[in-house]
Parts: C-alpha cells; structure tokens; sequence
C-alpha cells in the first residue's frame, strides 16, 4: 500500500518542491501540499488535520523548518493520529527517495530513509584546487 | 540587556520569531506567555524545542506579570510572547511594565477586519488595543525588523477615531 505524503512549507516551497520532483521524477500523483501563508496557526492545524483523516494506516508529514509554524501544528495536528510520522528539514532528495519507496516500505522505516537520505545529501565541497 | 520585544503573534514561536528575530535580537531567552499552553504537558514541550539553543519558558499570565520586572534586570536578552491581544492585556493589567508591543501576527478569522497582509482584528481585538493605548503601551506593526515599523493607529482607522 503506497503511504501518502503531505508537505507543509513556508511560502511556494511545497509546491516549488513538487514541481521540482516531478521534473526529475515523473510521477508526483497522491502528493498533497499546504503552504502557511496567511495562515493563522489554527486554520492551519485544521488543515494538516483535515488531510490527516483520510489516511487510514497513517503517513508522513514532510515539514521544512523545525520550530516554524509549519512544523509545530503538523505536530499538533498529528497529536493522537496513529501512524502519522512528521519530519523537519525537507529537502528535493528526501522527497525523491520517498516517490522510490512509496510503495514498498511501511511509514516508519520510509520516514527514517528519508531522513537518512536528507541528511546524506547535504555536504560542502571546493573546486577552487588547481 | 533584559526584554528585547514583547510581541503579539497567534502562532507563537514559529520562523518569523526564530529566524529573523532570533539573528536580530540573539535572545537568550523566549517567555510563552499563554494560560492554554502553560497548562499542556504536551504544548510546553513542543514549545521547548521550537527555538534552538533558546531557553524556552511557557508561563501563565500571572507568572509572567509576576516574573516581568525580575526578567528586566536579568542578564542577557529575553523575548516574549502572547497570542493575542486579550492576553497582552491581560498580562499588562495583571502588572508587567510593558511599554511597548510588537504586533506580529493576527491572522484571519471569519468576523474580523483586514488591517493589512497579517493582521485582522475585530471588535473584541480593537476593545483590548484601546485599553493598551489608553495605559500608554505603544503597539506597532511590524512582521520581520526588515520590513518598516507602523503604528497601529495609523493602520486601523477604527481605532484612530474612538
């Protein structure tokens, strides 16, 4: 069973992130996303929590900034919701690795390979040695 | 140092607080002023780590207006924050020296008035901004220190003709 996704960023990100997905990916069918703009922090709990119900073996709420508004009411929307996994720091290669396993592995251990790839992919590099 | 901002956002610590004042301001601690949260295990936890390498307190009213003037002569920088203007308030009315509120967000909600982008009020909003004004609190819009600092006053011609 394909696990659903719900990204909730600051501004275009969420659907910048699509968007971007879909270029490199192809199919993006199922994501959902919400952005906070002019978003009071309960309207936007109300709407994680609106997507949140119509998964009936949970999901993964993919957050961009840890401690932001996005993150703190996908939290308290997810409050109580069994098998609802929230992740911070959402970056294009996590949700890549999520559109390549979307269908195999159960919640947590898809949410953990993000995370695992997320982080993998970020690194500082020079070219600047002759 | 001591207070830095006192600020009015219905979302708490979020980006705006964490990123642009956090680097503006470099608090060392944040004060959540808010009876709802302060009385949730579960809220003053998430509160707790919302704001990296900040001392998180989430208070009720009347242990912020009891620990107010203490926090002015405390070292390093403190922020604090309510969710509404009920509570700002509140909080002055139960006796912290606050002279000035940053109004940061009040987002829409159906019955309230478009002020600009982030703020909306309504009449129970405007009863409690007056009652702030008339003590001599200064309230000033202002979302993130890179956009310009207005009154609100000049914003909202409901308030201005009382």
């Amino acid at each position: 069973m394909t696990v659903p996704l719900l990204i909730v960023t600051h501004g275009a990100l969420g659907r910048a992130l699509v968007e971007a997905a879909r270029e490199v990916s192809g199919d993006v069918s199922g994501i959902e996303q919400l952005s906070n703009e002019d978003m009071s922090a309960e309207s936007l709990a109300e709407a994680i929590h609106g997507r949140l119900e119509h998964w009936p073996s949970g999901g993964i709420v993919l957050c961009d900034l840890p401690g932001g508004s996005t993150h703190t009411r996908a939290m308290a929307a997810a409050r109580g919701v069994p098998g609802v996994e929230v992740i911070t720091g959402g970056n294009l290669p996590m949700l890549l690795f999520y559109l390549s396993r979307r269908d195999e592995l159960p919640v947590h251990e898809l949410a953990l390979g993000m995370c695992e790839r997320g982080q993998k992919c970020i690194r500082s590099q020079r070219a600047d040695t002759p | 140092m001591s207070w830095l901002i006192h600020r009015v956002d219905d979302r708490l610590i979020h980006g705006q607080v964490v990123v642009a004042w956090g680097a503006r301001l470099r608090p060392r601690r944040m004060w959540v002023v808010d009876d709802a949260a302060a009385a949730s295990p579960w809220e003053r936890d998430l509160l707790a780590g919302a704001a990296p390498g900040v001392e998180v307190r989430v208070l009720t009213v009347a242990e912020g207006a009891a620990g107010h003037a203490e926090e002015a002569v405390a070292e390093g920088g403190a922020l604090l924050l309510v969710r509404d203007l009920a509570t700002a308030r509140a909080l002055v009315e139960a006796g912290a020296a606050v002279t000035s509120y940053n109004i940061g967000g009040l987002h829409y909600a159906a019955g309230k008035d478009k002020i600009n982008e982030y703020v909306y009020l309504d009449d129970a909003d405007r009863a409690h901004a007056r009652a702030l004004l008339d003590r001599g609190v200064a309230l000033v819009v202002q979302d993130v220190p890179a956009t310009r600092p207005q009154a609100l006053t000049a914003l909202d011609p409901g308030l201005a003709t009382r």
